[in-house]
């Protein structure tokens, strides 16, 4: 059973409980930013009237986990994406790389790290819903195993499709992720990215990277067999100077 | 001074490689409107606001004290940011408060200061806060209180 | 250096008063960037994580120290013995390409200090996990190919030999090496196909970094001969530079037939008319940095002219740099939806590392057998009159002063 959430736009009123209850439950400082930061891990956002929430998507095949060097960002087995800020070096590729833009950075500080929604991975594992969501007055953000969330949003999509636009968002959004949204207005409205592939971008790299090792073998076979040749060419020659 | 002209190459390359577009611009993606500060009443949404807390009475208050969110909130277009977390949490029960705080400034002291809503030492507004038990329901929706 | 600096005070050469300026102002900004964090030495952000140091420091650093694979696989793999006297000013160039590489890298990670635990937390899905470990061992190759320049010249023939014994597996691990980081810098990108610009995102990229790094190779190897004659009195014969020359036009021309179909490929071409902004950085790095080359070197006239091969190389370089430039920062701007322009801070900070590059190699030209085949004897004449021969010119007047 992996975990996610399903946010509903349409029963977002822009309250901020979720980025209050956030901001408790993670101990991060105030104040509240407008945008997602390494501070702030969820934001609300008005956008053409209507509001949406920024964070983590929690991708099913993440991005930043595929790219981290030394494997700080790892997704459980309950669905959260959760961080280690023990191993992690700084070198900010999963910053660059997370195709929704989710990983920032401690700029400010002289031991930065990185900061983003964990899905409040460890109440998760003891049973409980995110922060955001036990906070949530109107049920915008809902937390629940990631079926049956699928299964609510395509049940509001079918007995009110006047009301949404006919799409899940993160159904299959850069390979899926468990933070689902459904809005009432086109995605890209509310400055979500829909120009993402339907295949996770990990597979991208992994696609050169498993050639390696064959790679190696048979480079090194060839480079080995020119010296040869040529070693071998260069003795022959030698024999004949000293012949003739 | 060719030397210096190479090394002028090799470090304009990549300045001018940072350099900005002819054209004035470079629009930030899509910035959002405003953020929380001035939310739009959604019609069709049910806003289930947290039930009231109720704060048991120490021996010299007049009664005990019910704080209803309905009176500090607009449930048509509700501003959870304005007390949450930054005065008082949101996820767990608080502490009871005491007058002495209020009057530094903290807890419900932040706003009822006399400014921005009546003063917590104004002795004409106990019952405002510290209300005798109502009705039944009342007293049981306060008691159970509190955010799970 | 310094010593030397003291000694002839009458008047310190204009370039030494750059460098020692550069030095300090450095050493400032070092203190900026590990007591502030680095937004205060940078402008990088959120939305654009990767600029100069990564841009130039590590790509193009790593791609124009390829020289040194180039060469080594040219002399001990197919057994080109003519090219072995600028063997080793191009494993030094290469050794010292990829040490200021790491200190660069020092300088652009949040928590350097942690470098280390690429080496105990592996993760092999990751592109930079493969090329942390290929710059690493490729380094330690590197230093393993220089030591016996350093063991000549300190008379330790045994250590000198055993390295020798085991040159062909060293230089083949070398070549193996480089092949994969100079394409994984490549690969890098890979994995923002919705962020990078279509004029230099391809699913070939690899292949493109790692053609390209060869080609940058050979140019910085032209290049650097130039500079040797014109700091040391050392430089290439002809009949090494023109085959080079040679080498690097086919390169080139392969790297631009295979960059003009991926762009046709990927519907770019449409971009460049009329050109945008980033058509218009393409057309710069791509005419100045492949036509132009290949059209300077095309006839055998101009192959002739050392001076025609020297400007066609610096083209190349000038190409390679912009190229690494605009995949890592023109290419990135439009969909961060920001400007990038590097802070002072970084510009010092990078031209500092290329400074102490510069300087290191004049050093070691000075005191090590990298051009000649005996080691040089200590000088004792007097230093001659500073000239603007360039900063290697002054290290050498200063070095010259004294031990």
């Amino acid at each position: 059973m992996t975990f996610g959430l399903l946010f509903d736009s349409t029963r977002c009123v822009g309250c901020g409980a979720c980025t209050a209850a956030c901001k408790e439950q993670n101990h991060l400082p105030l104040p509240i930013e407008s945008e997602t930061t390494a501070y702030t891990w969820t934001v609300v956002e008005k956008r053409n009237g209507a509001f949406v929430r920024r964070l983590c998507m929690h991708c099913l095949d993440p991005t930043c986990v595929s790219v981290c060097p030394v494997g700080a960002l790892k997704k459980t087995a309950e669905g959260p994406v959760v961080y280690d800020a023990k191993r992690c070096i700084g070198c900010r590729y999963c910053i660059m790389a997370c195709p929704f833009g989710v990983p920032k950075y401690q700029w400010d500080r002289a031991l930065p790290v990185v900061g983003k929604c964990i899905l409040c991975a460890d109440r998760v594992v003891e049973g409980k819903a995110t922060a955001c969501a036990t906070a949530c007055p109107t049920g915008a953000t809902l937390f629940g195993d990631r079926e049956s969330l699928v299964r609510e949003a395509r049940r509001r999509l079918e007995t009110e499709p006047q009301r949404y636009v006919d799409h899940v968002y993160g159904l299959d959004e850069a390979g899926g992720t468990s933070v689902l949204l459904l809005a009432g207005l086109p995605f890209d409205q509310l400055g979500l990215r829909t120009d993402l592939p339907r295949h996770p971008m990990p597979l991208l790299t992994w696609q050169v990277l498993s050639r390696i090792p064959n790679f190696v073998v048979l480079a090194g076979a060839f480079l080995f067999g020119v010296y040869w040749i040529t070693k071998r060419r260069e003795a022959v020659a030698e024999d004949e100077r000293r012949l003739s | 001074m060719r030397l210096f002209a190479a090394t002028v190459v090799l470090v304009a390359a990549p300045v001018l490689a940072c350099a900005g577009h002819p054209v004035p611009g470079g629009p930030v993606a899509g910035a959002p409107e405003t953020a929380v500060s001035s939310p739009r009443p959604a019609l069709d949404v049910e806003v289930r606001l947290p039930s009231d807390l109720a704060f048991a009475a120490n021996p010299d208050a007049p009664a005990p004290v019910l704080f209803r969110h309905e009176t500090h909130v607009d449930s048509t277009a509700p501003r959870c940011t304005g007390c949450h977390p930054g005065t008082f949490a949101i996820l767990k029960r608080g502490g009871p408060v005491t007058h002495a705080d209020m009057e530094a400034g903290r807890s419900c002291g932040v706003c009822h200061d006399g400014k921005a809503a009546f003063s917590a030492a104004d002795s004409d507004a106990c019952e405002l806060c510290h209300q005798p038990p109502a009705d039944a329901a009342g007293q049981a929706a306060g008691s159970a209180g509190g955010r799970p | 250096m310094k010593s030397g600096l003291f000694r002839r005070l009458p008047r310190p050469g204009f370039w030494q008063v750059v460098f020692v300026i550069l030095g300090l102002v450095f050493l400032w900004v070092t203190a900026v960037r590990f007591t502030q964090g680095l937004g205060a030495a940078t402008n990088l952000s959120d939305r654009f994580p990767w600029g100069l140091w990564i841009g130039f420091d590590v790509l193009c650093g790593v791609g124009l120290a390829a020289g040194a694979f180039t060469l080594t696989a040219t002399v001990h793999i197919f057994n080109l013995e003519r090219f072995e006297p600028i063997v080793r000013p191009t494993l030094l160039t290469g050794f010292l390409g990829y040490i200021l590489v790491i200190v660069g890298l020092m300088f652009d990670l949040g928590q350097p200090w942690r470098i280390w635990h690429a080496l105990i937390f592996w993760n092999t899905h990751s592109v930079m996990f493969e090329v942390a470990w290929c710059v690493m061992l490729y380094t330690t190759v590197l230093a393993i190919e220089f030591a016996p320049v350093v063991f000549e010249r300190l008379r330790l023939e045994g250590p000198r030999r055993i390295i020798l014994a085991v040159r062909t597996p060293l230089v083949i691990a070398g070549v193996l090496l480089s092949t994969l980081h100079q394409s994984s810098l490549g690969s890098l990108y890979l994995i923002v196909p919705n962020k990078l610009h279509a004029l230099w995102y391809t699913p070939i990229l690899p292949f493109l970094f790692f053609v390209s790094a060869v080609g940058g190779g050979i140019g910085m190897v032209i290049v650097e001969s130039y500079f040797s004659r014109r700091a040391f009195g050392r430089h290439l014969e002809m009949d090494l530079l023109e085959p080079l020359a040679r080498t690097m036009v086919v390169v080139l021309g392969v790297y631009g037939l295979l960059r003009l179909q991926s762009i046709a490929a990927a519907g770019g071409l449409a971009l460049l008319i009329p050109p945008t902004y980033e058509g218009w950085m393409f057309l710069l790095e791509f005419g100045l940095g492949v036509l132009l080359p290949v059209a300077i070197l095309l006839p055998a006239r101009m192959r002739a002219d050392e001076r025609g091969l020297v400007v066609a190389a610096f083209l190349a370089v000038f190409g390679f740099v912009m190229n690494r430039m605009n995949v890592s920062v023109t290419g990135m701007e439009a969909a961060a939806g920001v400007r990038y322009l590097p802070s002072w801070m970084e510009v010092v900070v990078s031209l500092a590392i290329v400074a102490l590059g510069m300087a290191t190699f004049a050093l070691a030209v000075k005191y090590l057998p990298i051009f000649d085949r005996e080691p040089r004897p200590l000088p004792i004449a007097a230093p001659p009159a500073p000239d603007s021969a360039g900063p290697a010119g002054a290290a050498r007047a200063a070095g010259a002063a004294g031990p």
